[in-house]
């Protein structure tokens, strides 16, 4: 379930890439520096089954993968710019409520809606109470279909992560500049 | 070789779709349902 919800922009920008009239072919060719980086983040996450290792395992892996955004924005066309700004400033907001309330709190009414159970505790996630900072921008939008509840800086992920992925499959890279040798001339003869 | 190519092709364009889904892992928190 959780590997489905997290494939969703991509399946959803894929999807809409090949309707836009876009082709893996396109998205291959387009350069992605530093995937790795990606996956040490990911990876690292593992991390924070250790209590006291937890918020740097937090800060490392969000510092990482606002890094690798700006990597990769700086060498990309601007729609690529635009969709790389759509994530960081949503995971921008995560971050944030984040670090107000040590997890991200969910409100009990959105998790009732999408059928989860009231004062579910995850390794991110946590009930608001009247205590709770922030959460307007905390996990707020129940998705019953998916038994989810996003914040706005998911959606705002969500939202980048799929455009990201439309505008490489529709980017067809400019081919670098062929440096022909300078032709040399050869003297004209003189006509006798 | 042009098959050899399409493969090479096709594991890229799966490597780079990995790597965003675990860009939304990173930076997202939704929260879902984990012991249905």
């Amino acid at each position: 379930m959780a590997v489905l919800l997290f494939a969703i922009p991509v399946v959803v920008g894929v999807a809409a890439g090949y309707a836009a009239g876009g082709s893996l072919r396109n998205l291959v060719a387009t350069r992605f520096r530093a995937l790795w980086l990606l996956w040490a983040a990911a990876a690292a996450q593992f991390a924070d089954v250790i209590p006291a290792a937890r918020t740097w395992v937090f800060v490392a892996t969000f510092a990482v993968a606002v890094g690798w955004l700006a990597i990769n924005a700086l060498q990309w066309p601007p729609v690529l710019r635009f969709s790389t700004l759509a994530v960081a400033v949503g995971g921008l907001l995560n971050c944030v409520v984040i670090a107000a309330n040590g997890r991200m709190p969910y409100s009990t009414w959105a998790a009732s809606k999408a059928g989860l159970g009231v004062g579910l505790q995850t390794a991110r996630n946590v009930a608001a109470t009247h205590a709770t900072r922030l959460l307007p921008i905390g996990d707020v939008i129940p998705v019953p279909s998916l038994h989810a509840v996003f914040s706005i800086g998911d959606m705002l992920i969500c939202l980048g992560i799929a455009t990201m992925i439309i505008g490489a499959m529709r980017n067809r890279p400019v081919p670098a500049p062929t440096t022909a040798a300078p032709t040399t001339l050869e003297p004209a003869k003189e006509l006798t | 070789m042009t098959h050899a190519l399409n493969w090479r092709h096709a594991a890229t364009a799966v490597l780079i779709l990995a790597a965003l889904v675990l860009l939304f892992h990173v930076l997202g928190a939704p929260i879902i349902i984990v012991d249905r």
